[in-house]
């Protein structure tokens, strides 16, 4: 009978007894292929997850297409909201311009519109209308825009009449209307525009510069005066001027002074009359006349002066155009090259397409940054 | 360290030369703390493939053994809790049972007595529970120091020694019931 070995029962002795029981222990070969071979296909899994290094052309394909988007999108907000693309012309030829203002009243007879002081003969003034393409004015003429160099205003007193054929030797009724001009001239080198001006006024017969000063306005120099023609050359004289001043505005106003003609002559010869009648009392009285008499015509005397010289004035109005000018040394009102639709276009989408992308950029750079740490976080926890 | 390195960037070569010197003792625990042969080859095949993964965070906190083992015992831990593990009340049943312990040390030399010796131990390790059997078999059969134990098992050193100690208790009762003692 084989005696059972009994051990001391004693911790130690438990543990001695499990010492060494793995001693021979071996790892079966089966073991250790089976965990290779587990981690050789780990691995290879692994090689296949393994995240593509960024593709930075992808993320520039990312920024074009958002930045087509963005570009369709203004190109097609601009389209609905572009209505006018077309540039005013803001520089009328001057030969345009001298057709507009000159219109011509037909009445019966020169006399008729003539006052009585008035010598028909030495007034008139003969003119061609046909070529110089004389037209109806409506009364209700239509009120000249910004586009256009000339402006012509009429007072309310204006009576205006076709007159489509003249015979050559027709006097065209001038008397009763005065011409006034405005003259705006913008030049940088106003001496230069000054001599160019001078020029052409001595170029144009019957006018001449009446009076002429320099300003100091706000630090830039400005020019002014006054120049006077002849009614009949005053087409003449705009059309110079306009042709050789690019940039310069003329407005030329018709004033009906018939009635204040009338009314000046009917005082004068009331003037007339009443001095005969105290010439006559001062003769009767002889050297008892009273004093006041002669103080009474020495006022009358002057008032028949103030009369003949008012009227007197009113003859060369009548006869001569006014034509009060300026010229401006900044070129403030300089017509601007008329801006394609191109450039026009263009500038303008980009001002917009800045707008647009000021506002979308920050937008899409935090998507930008939350979709990289996305990315991130899923590489991390793939590994 | 390049070794180490290199298999956390995933080549398995440096994996392999990595682990093989702590493959025996590795296999040694999952041997123990799992039911058969066939467990604890599954066990140490899943022991493996966490190292595999986790060791680009290894963070050097621990011994590189230390670690293998902690997952391996982790590993077991966590089959066993998956499985019922009957408790054997005798070498009978775990027989019985499907329980087939390999005679890790078989030689033509070894008498009966060792070997009926050895089978009652490694029944008796059997019944006791993962968390006592880990610590028992690590300081009793692997011959890890109480603070190699605690740092594998996360324990401090006090609760590493009293398991050992309720351990051999319990085994020493099994030793006895079974008439090997």
């Amino acid at each position: 009978m084989s005696e059972e070995i009994r051990f001391p029962v004693e911790d130690e002795q438990i543990a001695a007894l499990l010492k060494g029981l793995d001693d021979g222990l071996q790892v079966p070969p089966e073991v250790t292929a089976a965990w290779k071979q587990a981690i050789r296909s780990e691995s290879l899994k692994t090689e296949n997850k393994k995240p593509k290094k960024q593709n930075i052309l992808r993320w520039v394909g990312e920024i074009a297409a958002a930045l087509l988007l963005l570009v369709g999108a203004t190109l097609v907000w601009r389209s609905f909201g572009n209505s006018d693309i077309t540039v005013p012309n803001t520089n009328v030829p001057a030969e345009k311009a001298s057709e507009k203002y000159v219109f011509y009243t037909k009445t019966a007879s020169v006399d008729s519109a003539l006052p009585t002081v008035y010598d028909k003969d030495e007034s008139a003034s003969s003119r061609t209308a046909a070529d110089k393409g004389y037209g109806v004015l409506e009364d209700n003429f239509e009120e000249a825009s910004d586009d256009d160099m000339i402006i012509f205003t009429q007072s309310s007193d204006t009576v205006l009449e076709g007159m489509s054929d003249f015979e050559e030797n027709e006097t065209p009724t001038e008397s009763g209307f005065v011409y006034i001009g405005k003259l705006d001239i913008y030049e940088s080198d106003i001496p230069r525009a000054k001599a160019h001006l001078e020029t052409i006024v001595n170029s144009v017969e019957s006018a001449y510069i009446e009076s002429e000063q320099t300003q100091l306005v706000s630090g830039s120099s400005t020019v002014s005066g006054t120049i006077r023609v002849r009614n009949e050359h005053l087409d003449e004289l705009t059309e110079a001027i306009g042709n050789k001043f690019a940039s310069s505005e003329i407005e030329i106003n018709r004033i009906n002074v018939t009635h204040d003609k009338s009314d000046l002559s009917d005082k004068l010869q009331n003037a007339y009359e009443l001095k005969d009648r105290l010439d006559k009392e001062i003769e009767f009285a002889g050297t008892n006349a009273d004093i006041s008499l002669y103080e009474k015509l020495q006022e009358l005397l002057d008032e028949i002066n103030d009369y003949e010289t008012a009227i007197l004035k009113s003859e060369i109005d009548l006869e001569y155009a006014t034509l009060n000018y300026t010229i401006n040394g900044s070129e403030g009102k300089t017509a601007a090259v008329p801006a394609t639709y191109g450039s026009r276009g263009f500038g303008g989408f980009m001002k917009d397409l800045g707008k647009v992308s000021m506002v979308m950029l920050p937008v899409i750079a935090l998507t930008a940054l939350i979709t990289m740490h996305l990315s991130q976080r899923k590489r991390k926890k793939a590994q | 360290m390049e070794l180490v390195r290199l298999a956390a960037q995933g080549d398995s070569d440096a994996f392999e030369k990595l682990v093989m010197p702590h493959e025996r003792m590795m296999y040694a625990l999952a041997f123990r703390m799992c039911r058969n042969a066939e467990d604890a080859k599954d066990c140490l095949q899943d022991s493996m493939l966490r190292i595999y993964k986790a060791l680009p965070n290894f963070r050097g906190e621990s011994s590189l053994s230390t670690w293998f083992y902690r997952i391996v015992n982790n590993t077991c831990l966590d089959s066993h809790r998956r499985r019922k593990v009957r408790k054997a009340e005798s070498i009978e049943k775990l027989s019985q049972s499907g329980w087939n312990p390999v005679d890790p040390a078989p030689g033509p030399q070894q008498s009966a007595e060792n070997a009926s010796l050895k089978r009652a131990l490694s029944a008796g390790i059997k019944t006791l529970s993962p968390e006592i059997r880990s610590a028992v078999v690590m300081r009793d059969i692997q011959g890890f120091s109480y603070e190699e134990i605690s740092e594998v098992l996360e324990i401090n050193i006090g609760t590493v020694k009293s398991r050992i100690s309720r351990g051999r208790e319990k085994l020493r009762g099994f030793l006895i019931a079974s008439g090997e003692l």
